[in-house]
C-alpha cells in the first residue's frame, strides 16, 4: 500500500525563518513514486519493497520503523541510490537516480549524500580524521584542504581530541562520532542513517540522536534514520511505519 | 643416484616415510578419538570455492620443488647411465698402457696384437671375465666423393669381428645386429654421427687419407655410435686398420668383457681389474704389451663412468635443492600464513566453540585434521607438477637451449625419489601446519566472539606450575622441548626472556667460535653479529620499546653488515674469515630480513609522496624527478670507475624514478590518490602478513639477481673480444696426418684463403701423460696436466695478454719475450676450474703475483725440469684448446723431445669473417685431416653452455616466485571477503568500483613492488661486494649489472603477480554495495 504524504513544516525546535528562507528550505528533495524492490533468498523471492511512495521535505528529518525484515533499510538503500529498484521512480532534488549509471549514481552520493550505519564501517587502518577526510579525498579535494575540513567536522561532533585515534581506541559512541563527521564532511544535503544507536547504550544513544538533531537544524540538512527505538522515532519530525515492504502510517512531531 | 648428502637414499627414504606415517597415524588417531574436531576440520574444505585452489597450490611448492629436484638427478643419472651403457656395450675394463689420463691423450701406444691371445690363455678360466675385445683406433680424414662432404678427423676403429661378435657385435641403427662378416678388407660400418657429417648410406664408397696415401672403404652399413664404432667414426677389420694406418699387428685397446651382460657385469669389476692389473703389471705382462717402462693400469671404465653418473646426479639434486631452500623456506612462510587468514576467517566460529567447552587442543586438531586433507591433495599435485617441471627444464628447456651437447639428456623419474620428494614435501607441510595450528588455536575467547583486536591484550602473569616444571626437567633430554615446559609453561617466563637470553648465548658462542677460524667462521660470525641484535630487540620489543625506532635501527645494522663492502666482523674480531655456498643463504635471508623489517616500518611515509598538498601538487615529484637526474648524473660521472658505484647509482636512480613517476600519477590523476592512500594503509596495518609476503618476494627475487648478476659478470668475462690473444682461427691436426706448417700446406694446394692470413702461432697439443707439480713441495702428487710449447711467433704476437704477471716485469710484453727466450721460464692459463687453479692457486692480486717454480716432468723417459712461472695467459678459450703449463721450444725439448706442433693460430686481415676463414682453411685441407675453428665461435659456444646451464638454475629459482605471487592472491582474495562491508561503505560515500578495484590492486603491488625491489637491491649490492671485496675480487672481472635480465625479469615477476590480482580486485568492484553493508 502506498501513502502519499504531503509537505510537512518544519520542527518546533527550529529557528525561526523568514518566508523566503522557508520558501527555499521547505522543496522536496526525496519523492518515490510505486518503487517496488524485490530479491531472491534462498531460492524463493522476496518482495522487499511493495509500490513505495514517499516524499521528503529538504531539511528534514524522518525516521523508518517496523519489525525486522519489513523491508526498511532496503527502502532506506533504494532511496540513496545503493541498490536498485525493480520499478518506480526515485528523484533526489529532481534527479532520477534509478537511470543513473554506477559511475554518475556514484558520484552524486560522494558530493550530495553522507552515510551512517549501525557498525560505523570504520576503515581500521585509518586514524579518526583520516576516515573523516575519506569522502573529500575520493572527490579530489587537496590533501591540506581535506584534513583541514576533517578536523572541522570532527570539531562539530566534538571529537577533534580523538582526531589521530585509530577506532579500536575509541569507544561505541565515539566511533559513531566519527561516522557521524564523515557523512558530513561533504556538506551533503542528505545523511541516510541506518540504525545509527543500533550498537550503543541509551545515554549514549541520546546524545548521537541530539547530535543529529543540532546538525539537521544548524545546517538544513536531511536526515533519513531507520530505527528501531521508538523514542528516537519521535524526536524525528516524521516517523514512517512500514510492514511488509509497504508503509501503513506516518507520525508527524 | 644412490646417496644424496653423503646418506643412502634409502635410509632418507625410510626416515621419511616413518615421518609421513607419523603425520597420517596423528591424523587417524585424531579421526578416531575425536570425530566431532576431525569433521569440523575436513567440512571447512568446500567452504572456500575458488580459494582451495590457491591454498592447495600454496601448500603443494615444497613439494614440487623436492620432487623437481629430485626428478632433475634422476634424469641426469638416467641419462649419464644410460649413454655409458650405449657406447661401451661389453667393455667392462681397459687395458691402459696409454699413461693416467688416456681419455684425452691425442698421442697413443701400442701393443702387439698377439698380447690378446695371451691374455685370453692367462684368463681363460677366469669365472668373471667374457673376453678380451682388442682395437686399434686412429684418427684419419675422410671424404664422400658422393656428396662431397668431408670430414677432417674420424676415428676408424679396428675390431676382430669373431671377438665382438661373441660379444654383442654392432647395433645397426634401426635396430638388429650388423652382420660382421660383411667385413670385407675394403668394408666399413659407418657410426651414426659420422655418416651423418658425411651424408653417406650403406654402398657409399668413402676416400680415406692417411698421410699422403689414399684409401676407398664401402659403406656396408649405419650402426650406432659406440666404442667399437670409434663414436664418431667407424668400424672395420682390424687387419684393415692397422694396414691403412701403418700399424701392422697392432692394437692400441685392449678391453674386457665381463660376464653380466651389458647392464649385469660390474659387481665384480674392482676384483677381476685387480687380478688383471697384478697380471700385466708383472715382467710377463710386460713383455706381453710390448711396453718398456709406461705404467700399465687396469681401468674399471664402465663403473667409473655409473659412480660418475651417480656423483653427478646427487651434486646436481643436492646443489638444486640448496637453491630450492629458498624456495622451500618461502613456502613455509606462506603455509603458515594461509593458516593464519583461515583461523582469522575463523575466528568467532573458534571464540565459540571454546566457549561451549572445547579445549585449545580441541582447535588444534581440527586445523591439523584440515591440514592434512589439504597437504596430501597438495603433495600429490606438487609430486606430479615437479616431474613435470624437472622435465620441462631439464629435458625441455636444457636441450632447447644448450644444443647438441644436451641431446643425450633423456627424462627420468624412479618411484623411490617419488616417494622422497612427496614424504619430504608432506612433512615440512605437516609440521608447519602443527605449528601454525598451535599458534591460531590461541584465542581470546571474548574478542573472537565479538570479533573485536586481541591487540593490546597481555597474558596475565601464571603462577608456577610444578607439574609441567617437573615435566620440564625430564623433557631437557629434547632442549627446545624441555625448555618451552619448564620455563614457558612452568614457570611463565614471557618467550621474550626466554628467546633473547638463548639468541645472544648462542650468538655469543657463535662469535667466539669465529675467532677461532675454520671453514665456517665466516657462517658462524655472521649468525652471531645478526641473532644478538636481533634477541636484544626482541626483548625491548617486550618492554614496549618504541616498535619502529627498535626495528627500524635493528633493520639498518643488518643491512649495513652485509651491504657495507667490507666484513665488519674481520674488522672487529680482527681475522680473516672464511666461508662458503653457506654464506648465500645466510646472506639472502639477512638482507631480505634487514629490508623488510625497515620497509614495513617506514613505508608509511611513501604515502606522502602520493598525497596532493595544498598549491603544490608537482613539488613532490619535481623534487623526486631531480634527485633521480642526479643519481644518473653521479652514474655517469663515476662510470665503470670506482668499484662500479656508478652502476649503483643508476639503480638508485631507477628507484627514485619509480618514486618520482608514481607521485607524478598521484598528482596527475586525483581518483588515483585515495586508492594509493588505501593501497599502502592496509598492508601496513597488518605488518605480520604484509612483511611475511614481501620476505616470500625479496628471498626468491634476491636469490635469482644474486645468481644472475654473479653469472652474467662471468659470462662477459668469457666472451667478448679480448682474451683471444688476437688471433681469429685455431687450427687441430692429428698424429696420423700432421701438419706442422699450415700456411705452407694452404699455399701448396693454392687455397685463397693464405693471401688473408696475417700471423700464425704454432703450439703443441696435450700429451696425455705429461705431468707437472709445484716444485717447492716434493710431496705433492704429480698431477697429468697439459706442457704445451709454443713456437716463437706465438710468443711474439702483439696481441697476446696475461691476466697477471710475476712481480718485477713491468709489462706484459716484457713476460712474453722473457718465455720466448729463457727456457727457465714459463706461462699458465687462467682458465677457471682447471687443475692448475685448483692445485696451484696462483693467489693473483691486484694482477701480480710472486714468481713461483713448477717442474714438468715426462713420465716415461723421467726426464723433468723445473720452470718459473712468470705469467697467466689471458684467454676466454674453453680449458680444453687453452690449458697448459707454456713454455718455449727448448725447455720443452730438454724434456719431451721435438715437438709436434699440431696446433695453430691464425691470425686473418680484415677481408674475411673468421668464421668464413675457419672454414676456408679447413676446405683446403680437408684431406689432411686439419680442423679449423674460429676463436670466437669457440668462445661463444662455450658461453651458450654456461648460459644454458645458468638460465636452467634461474629457471628453477623462479619457482620460488609463486610462491610469492600464490601469497598475494591468498592475501588479496581474503582482503576482499573480510572487507566486505568496507567495500560496501567505501562505495557508500563515493569510491567508485574501478577505484575500489584499483585499491586492491595497489596493496597487492605495493607488496609485490616492495618484495621485488628490495630483493633486488640486496641482490645487486651483495653480487658486488662479492666482486669488489669479496670472493671474486681477484677474478679480475669488472662488474656491471646486466640490466636486460633484471628488467625484463622484475617487470615480468610484477605483471604475474598482479594478474593473481586481477581476479579478487574484480570481485571487489563487483560486490554489491546494497548487499555488503547488511549486518543482520
Amino acid at each position: 500500500m502506498a501513502l502519499m504524504l504531503e509537505r510537512q513544516p518544519r520542527v518546533e525546535s527550529a529557528p525561526a525563518l523568514t518566508p523566503v528562507e522557508k520558501a527555499t528550505r521547505q522543496s522536496t528533495i526525496i519523492e518515490l513514486q510505486d518503487v517496488v524492490k524485490s530479491y531472491r533468498s534462498g531460492g524463493v523471492e522476496v518482495q522487499a519493497l511493495r509500490g513505495v511512495s514517499l516524499q521528503v521535505q529538504r531539511g528534514e528529518m524522518v525516521a523508518i520503523m517496523g519489525a525486522s525484515g519489513c523491508g526498511k533499510t532496503t527502502l532506506l538503500n533504494c532511496m540513496s541510490g545503493l541498490d536498485s529498484i525493480d520499478s518506480g521512480v526515485v528523484s533526489i532534488d529532481g534527479t532520477d537516480i534509478a537511470t543513473l549509471n554506477d559511475k554518475k549514481k556514484t558520484s552524486y552520493r560522494a558530493q550530495n549524500m553522507g552515510f551512517i550505519f549501525q557498525t560505523y564501517n570504520l576503515l581500521p587502518v585509518l586514524s579518526a580524521v583520516e576516515n573523516v577526510e575519506l569522502p573529500l579525498v575520493v572527490s579530489g579535494t587537496n590533501a591540506g584542504e581535506a584534513r583541514r575540513r576533517a578536523l572541522e567536522a570532527l570539531e562539530r561532533v566534538d571529537l577533534a581530541v580523538k582526531a589521530n585515534q585509530r577506532p579500536a581506541q575509541l569507544s561505541g559512541g565515539q566511533r559513531q562520532r566519527v561516522t557521524i563527521a564523515r557523512s558530513i564532511v561533504n556538506n551533503p544535503a542528505i545523511v541516510w542513517a541506518d540504525e545509527p544507536t543500533g550498537a550503543l547504550d541509551s545515554k549514549t544513544a541520546n546524545d548521537i540522536v541530539t547530535l543529529m538533531e543540532t546538525l539537521n537544524r544548524d545546517h538544513n540538512q536531511t536526515f533519513v534514520l531507520v530505527t528501531h527505538d521508538a523514542a528516537i522515532g519521535k524526536r524525528c519530525h516524521r516517523l514512517v511505519r512500514m510492514s511488509d515492504g509497504s508503509i501503513v502510517s506516518e507520525e508527524r512531531a | 643416484m644412490d646417496s644424496l648428502f653423503g646418506i643412502s637414499m634409502d635410509v632418507i627414504m625410510w626416515a621419511l616415510v616413518a615421518i609421513f606415517a607419523v603425520g597420517v597415524a596423528a591424523v587417524g588417531y585424531i579421526a578416531v578419538t575425536n570425530r566431532t574436531m576431525f569433521k569440523m576440520g575436513l567440512r571447512n574444505l568446500p567452504r572456500r570455492g575458488l580459494q582451495i585452489g590457491l591454498v592447495v597450490m600454496g601448500l603443494m611448492l615444497a613439494t614440487l620443488i623436492t620432487t623437481a629436484s629430485f626428478t632433475t638427478g634422476d634424469t641426469v643419472d638416467h641419462s649419464i647411465t644410460k649413454i655409458t651403457y650405449d657406447m661401451l656395450q661389453r667393455s667392462d675394463l681397459a687395458i691402459n698402457f696409454q699413461g693416467e689420463d688416456a681419455a684425452e691423450s691425442t698421442a697413443s701406444n701400442y701393443a702387439p696384437e698377439s698380447a690378446v691371445t695371451a691374455l685370453e690363455s692367462e684368463f681363460v678360466g677366469d669365472a668373471d671375465i667374457d673376453g678380451f675385445l682388442p682395437f686399434l683406433q686412429e684418427p684419419v680424414s675422410a671424404q664422400n666423393p658422393r656428396s662431397r662432404l668431408s670430414e677432417p678427423s674420424i676415428v676408424l676403429s679396428g675390431v676382430d669381428p669373431e671377438r665382438l661378435g661373441r660379444l654383442g657385435g654392432l647395433r645397426l641403427v634401426g635396430g638388429g645386429a650388423a652382420d660382421l662378416s660383411l667385413l670385407a678388407s675394403n668394408a666399413i660400418f659407418l657410426s651414426d654421427t659420422t655418416a651423418d657429417d658425411l651424408d653417406a648410406v650403406a654402398g657409399d664408397t668413402l676416400t680415406i687419407f692417411v698421410g699422403t696415401t689414399q684409401s676407398e672403404v664401402t659403406v656396408v652399413g649405419i650402426v650406432e655410435d659406440e666404442f667399437a664404432s670409434g663414436v664418431a667414426g667407424g668400424a672395420m677389420l682390424l687387419s684393415s686398420v692397422q694396414s691403412i694406418t701403418n700399424h701392422p699387428g697392432q692394437v692400441n685397446h685392449i678391453n674386457i668383457a665381463l660376464k653380466g651382460g651389458v647392464r649385469g657385469s660390474v659387481t665384480n669389476s674392482d676384483a677381476v681389474a685387480l687380478r688383471v692389473q697384478s697380471f700385466v703389471r708383472e715382467d710377463q705382462g710386460w713383455s706381453l704389451l710390448g711396453i718398456d717402462g709406461a705404467e700399465v693400469t687396469v681401468d674399471t671404465i664402465k663403473q667409473d663412468a655409473l659412480e660418475e653418473a651417480q656423483a653427478t646426479a646427487g651434486l646436481i639434486t643436492s646443489f638444486f635443492l640448496l637453491l630450492g631452500l629458498f624456495s622451500i623456506a618461502s613456502g613455509v612462510m606462506l603455509i603458515f600464513m594461509i593458516f593464519v587468514m583461515l583461523a582469522a576467517e575463523r575466528k568467532a566460529e573458534m571464540g565459540m566453540a571454546r566457549a561451549v567447552g572445547a579445549q585449545r587442543s580441541n582447535l588444534v586438531q581440527s586445523f591439523v585434521s584440515e591440514g592434512m586433507a589439504y597437504n596430501l591433495i597438495a603433495g600429490a599435485i606438487g609430486a606430479a607438477l615437479g616431474v613435470a617441471v624437472a622435465f620441462i627444464l631439464v629435458v625441455g628447456f636444457l636441450r632447447w637451449s644448450g644444443g647438441e651437447e644436451f641431446a643425450f639428456l633423456e627424462a627420468n623419474v624412479t618411484m623411490r625419489s617419488l616417494i622422497i620428494s612427496y614424504c619430504l614435501g608432506v612433512s615440512i607441510t605437516f609440521v608447519t601446519v602443527v605449528m601454525a595450528s598451535f599458534k591460531v588455536s590461541n584465542v581470546n575467547i571474548v574478542s573472537a566472539i565479538r570479533g573485536l583486536d586481541d591487540e593490546g591484550q597481555r597474558e596475565a602473569r601464571r603462577k608456577t606450575n610444578w607439574k609441567w616444571v617437573a615435566a620440564g626437567v625430564i623433557a631437557m633430554i629434547v632442549p627446545p622441548l624441555g625448555i618451552w615446559f619448564l620455563f614457558c609453561k612452568g614457570f611463565s617466563v614471557p618467550w621474550a626472556w626466554i628467546l633473547a637470553p638463548i639468541g645472544v648465548a648462542i650468538g655469543g658462542l657463535a662469535i667466539l667460535g669465529a675467532k677461532g677460524g675454520g671453514s665456517m667462521s665466516e657462517f658462524l660470525a655472521a649468525f652471531g653479529f645478526a641473532i644478538v641484535p636481533l634477541s636484544l630487540a626482541m626483548l625491548a620489543s617486550y618492554y614496549r620499546v618504541n616498535g619502529r625506532v627498535l626495528w627500524t635501527v635493528v633493520g639498518a645494522y643488518l643491512a649495513a653488515y652485509w651491504l657495507l663492502p667490507f666484513n665488519i666482523a674481520e674488522e672487529i674480531l680482527g681475522t680473516e674469515l672464511q666461508g662458503d655456498l653457506e654464506m648465500f643463504l645466510l646472506a639472502g635471508i639477512m638482507v631480505v630480513l634487514s629490508f623488510t623489517l625497515i620497509i614495513i616500518f617506514n613505508a608509511k611515509l611513501l604515502t606522502t609522496l602520493f598525497q596532493r598538498r595544498s598549491g603544490s601538487a608537482y613539488l613532490v615529484p619535481s623534487v623526486l624527478g631531480l634527485a633521480t637526474l642526479a643519481c644518473v648524473g653521479a652514474g655517469i660521472a663515476f662510470g665503470d670507475s670506482a668499484d662500479s658505484v656508478g652502476q649503483v647509482m643508476y639503480l638508485f636512480a631507477a628507484l627514485v624514478g619509480l618514486a618520482a613517476a608514481t607521485s607524478l600519477a598521484a598528482a596527475r590523476v586525483p581518483q588515483l590518490a585515495p586508492a594509493l592512500k588505501m593501497g599502502v594503509a592496509y598492508p601496513l596495518a597488518n605488518r605480520f602478513r604484509t612483511g611475511m609476503t614481501i620476505a616470500m618476494f625479496s628471498l626468491i627475487v634476491f636469490s635469482i639477481v644474486t645468481f644472475s648478476v654473479v653469472s652474467a659478470n662471468f659470462n662477459a668475462a668469457t666472451t667478448g673480444s679480448s682474451g683471444d690473444g688476437g688471433w681469429d682461427v685455431v687450427t687441430t691436426s692429428n698424429r696420423n696426418n700432421p701438419v706442422q706448417d699450415v700456411p705452407q700446406a694452404l699455399s701448396d694446394v693454392n687455397a685463397e684463403i693464405s693471401a688473408a692470413i696475417v700471423d700464425t702461432g704454432r703450439v703443441t697439443l696435450f700429451i696425455g701423460n705429461q705431468q707437472v707439480r709445484r716444485s717447492t713441495d716434493d710431496a705433492l702428487d704429480w698431477n697429468t696436466y697439459p706442457v704445451i710449447a709454443g713456437d716463437d711467433a706465438f710468443f711474439a704476437a702483439e696481441d697476446v695478454t696475461l691476466d697477471g704477471r710475476a712481480t718485477g716485469y713491468e709489462t706484459d710484453r716484457a713476460v712474453l719475450d722473457a718465455v720466448r727466450s729463457d727456457k727457465k721460464f714459463a706461462l699458465v692459463d687462467g682458465a677457471d676450474w682447471g687443475p692448475y687453479d685448483i692445485l696451484m692457486n696462483p693467489n693473483l692480486t691486484d694482477d701480480t703475483f710472486e714468481p713461483f717454480e713448477v717442474t714438468i716432468k715426462d713420465p716415461v723417459s723421467e726426464k723433468s725440469a723445473t720452470v718459473t712461472v712468470i705469467g697467466v695467459l689471458a684467454s676466454k678459450l674453453p680449458g680444453e684448446v687453452v690449458s697448459g703449463v707454456y713454455v718455449n721450444e727448448s725447455a720443452y725439448t730438454e724434456v719431451f723431445g721435438t715437438p709436434d706442433f699440431l696446433r695453430t693460430y691464425i691470425r686473418l686481415d680484415d677481408s674475411i669473417k673468421p668464421v668464413d676463414g675457419a672454414r676456408d682453411v679447413e676446405a683446403a685441407l680437408s684431406t689432411h685431416g686439419v680442423q679449423a675453428e674460429g676463436i670466437s665461435e669457440l668462445i661463444s659456444e662455450s658461453a651458450a653452455q654456461d648460459r644454458a646451464f645458468n638460465r636452467m638454475f634461474q629457471a628453477f629459482m623462479t619457482l620460488g616466485l609463486f610462491v610469492g605471487i600464490t601469497a598475494l592472491g591468498v592475501i588479496a582474495f581474503r582482503s576482499v571477503v573480510e572487507r566486505r562491508q568496507q567495500i560496501g561503505m567505501l562505495r557508500a560515500i563515493g569510491y567508485q568500483s574501478s577505484t575500489v578495484a584499483l585499491t586492491f590492486v595497489l596493496e597487492s603491488t605495493f607488496i609485490a613492488l616492495m618484495g621485488i625491489l628490495s630483493g633486488v637491491v640486496g641482490g645487486v649490492l651483495i653480487a658486488r661486494n662479492l666482486f669488489t671485496t669479496g670472493q671474486f675480487a681477484g677474478e679480475g672481472i669488472e662488474f656491471s649489472l646486466p640490466w636486460m635480465e633484471i628488467l625484463p625479469f622484475t617487470a615480468a615477476a610484477l605483471f604475474v603477480s598482479l594478474l593473481m590480482t586481477w581476479l579478487p580486485s574484480r570481485n571487489a568492484a563487483r560486490v554489491p554495495v546494497a548487499d555488503a553493508l547488511r549486518y543482520e
